[in-house]
């Protein structure tokens, strides 16, 4: 054991006092804080002020017996992650299989092999203890990655705001001067640009969605009105389909939003200007809703389709516009989409332009 | 109009002030929540812009002293990240409104419109 860290603490559960005190006893001499319980009811109390790390749980007990108490543990967030080590004098297969099943990360046989216990204990301790640390380390790595982000989006903001006021006032600069002000005011935005896909990307490895019912016409609508100066500035036309009446969708409004933002703004970016980039909201089959966006750029290639949905695979098409891209985009969506129970579908290859669904369950 | 900008960020403090006296408008800025309280226990502001992360302090907390201080001014919160259930709270503790960062000059010229049109104002 790590004689550094404060000791760990194994709750044993057995209805046979006897033998509460002999693996008490074992658990003691190597150092464990022991907890004893006499059954399933006493044991759950026990986890109630005090989360073990590990549980040594004995399978046949009077009242709740040792898979029940297992089956609660699990169903518990806070608890579900504490290893539980089957005891029982039973050395039959169901018994051990149901048991296991039931969330137990080991069983041994009564009476036991005192060597063999302690073995076990340390290994899925120690095996506890790892992960508890993974978590710890991704946790505070997403917390140092907010607050770079944070400070870094806070600066960019400020550079980019600047440089444009500079260049709009009366007393611009002209010439190189003013070439290099288009240049601060460029370059800083296309790096809020990158973090705001990378911190959105982040969301959505975590999978933070919440979905619930909204309406995917109004969602629809309001982003083509976000990407209307976008398209306006390089004379796109934006043509949305939309149903006359409410079409419910069963979705994250956040997530929704991205998803359509980035398959909008991908359209817009990879059209040539004065094209048309249509968006489709319809129902399909079996509950589902969907979205399709559409434009009339060069479309996908063979190459285009096996890594368009990887993280920053940019694909052979370029902007037409000298927009950035960072490659996020449609990795974000499909992301987004299957953690919402959705799927993205890549219309097959025309020379017509590319045309992408995103399919998303209808209201429940 | 007379605006107060809580920001504390040098540089986007001086670029949003900068940005409403092109707009025509008054425009004075602050670094902190103490300055702040101080400048609108002395002057009447018709408008407030007010960073949600205040270096430590909680922009949401300078919004609850802004409005018990000044009752029914506008405020508009700014933040580096937009994020839907901070604007809803925002608006639940009585913001006008919740913008991301940087703010362009067509989102300040609607707002200051808005303002104008809006019966808190004043």
């Amino acid at each position: 054991m790590n004689h550094s860290s404060p000791a760990a603490t194994v709750l044993v559960v057995d209805d046979q006092e006897q033998n509460l005190q002999v693996i008490g006893t074992t658990l003691n001499i190597m150092g464990y804080d022991v907890i004893p319980a006499l059954n399933g009811e006493d044991a759950l109390k026990r986890v109630a002020v005090r989360i073990p790390d590990l549980i040594l749980l004995d399978v046949l007990m009077p009242g709740m017996d040792g898979v029940e108490v297992c089956r609660r543990l699990q169903a518990e967030p806070a608890w579900a992650k504490i290893p539980v080590i089957f005891l029982s004098a039973s050395d039959d297969k169901n018994v051990v299989v149901q048991a296991l099943e039931s969330g137990g990360v080991d069983y041994i046989t009564k009476p036991f092999n005192k060597a063999e216990l302690v073995s076990r204990v340390r290994t899925h301790i120690a095996l506890k203890q790892a992960r508890d640390g993974m978590q710890q380390l991704a946790e505070d790595r997403d917390e140092l990655l907010g607050i770079l982000t944070h400070d870094l989006k806070n600066h960019l903001a400020g550079i980019e705001m600047s440089a444009q006021l500079l260049r709009d006032r009366h007393d611009a600069p002209t010439g190189d001067a003013r070439t290099l002000v288009d240049n601060i005011a460029t370059t800083a935005a296309e790096s809020l640009l990158f973090l705001r896909m990378f911190l959105a990307n982040h969301a959505a490895g975590r999978s933070e969605v919440n979905p619930v019912p909204c309406d995917l016409d109004a969602a629809a609508r309001a982003a083509v009105e976000r990407a209307r100066p976008l398209a306006n500035a390089k004379n796109i036309v934006l043509s949305p389909e939309l149903p006359p009446h409410p079409l419910a969708v069963f979705a994250d409004p956040a997530a929704l939003g991205q998803i359509l933002d980035n398959l909008i703004s991908n359209a817009i970016k990879f059209s040539p200007p004065g094209k048309s980039v249509g968006v489709v909201v319809a129902r399909e089959l079996l509950g589902a809703v969907s979205v399709t966006v559409s434009d009339e750029g060069p479309g996908f290639s063979v190459e285009d389709r096996a890594r368009m949905f990887r993280r920053y695979g940019r694909l052979s098409a370029r902007p037409t516009g000298n927009e950035t891209s960072t490659g996020l985009g449609l990795y974000i969506v499909k992301r987004l989409a299957n953690a919402m129970k959705g799927r993205v579908i890549v219309a097959p290859a025309t020379d017509k332009g590319a045309s992408i669904r995103v399919e998303l369950p209808g209201q429940k | 109009m007379r605006v107060l900008i809580i920001d504390d960020e040098k540089i986007i403090r001086d670029a949003t002030r900068i940005m409403v006296q092109d707009a025509g408008h008054q425009g004075e800025s602050v670094g902190n929540a103490a300055a702040a309280m101080e400048q609108l226990r002395q002057t009447p502001f018709d408008l407030v812009l007010l960073d949600v992360q205040l270096g430590q302090t909680n922009g949401l907390d300078v919004l609850r002293d802004v409005l018990l201080l000044r009752p029914g001014v506008p405020v508009l919160m700014f933040t580096a990240q937009a994020a839907a259930p901070l604007a809803e709270e925002s608006k639940r503790r009585g913001a006008f409104d919740i913008v991301e960062k940087p703010l362009t000059k067509a989102q300040l010229e609607s707002i200051l419109a808005r303002v104008q049109m809006s019966p808190q104002a004043g």
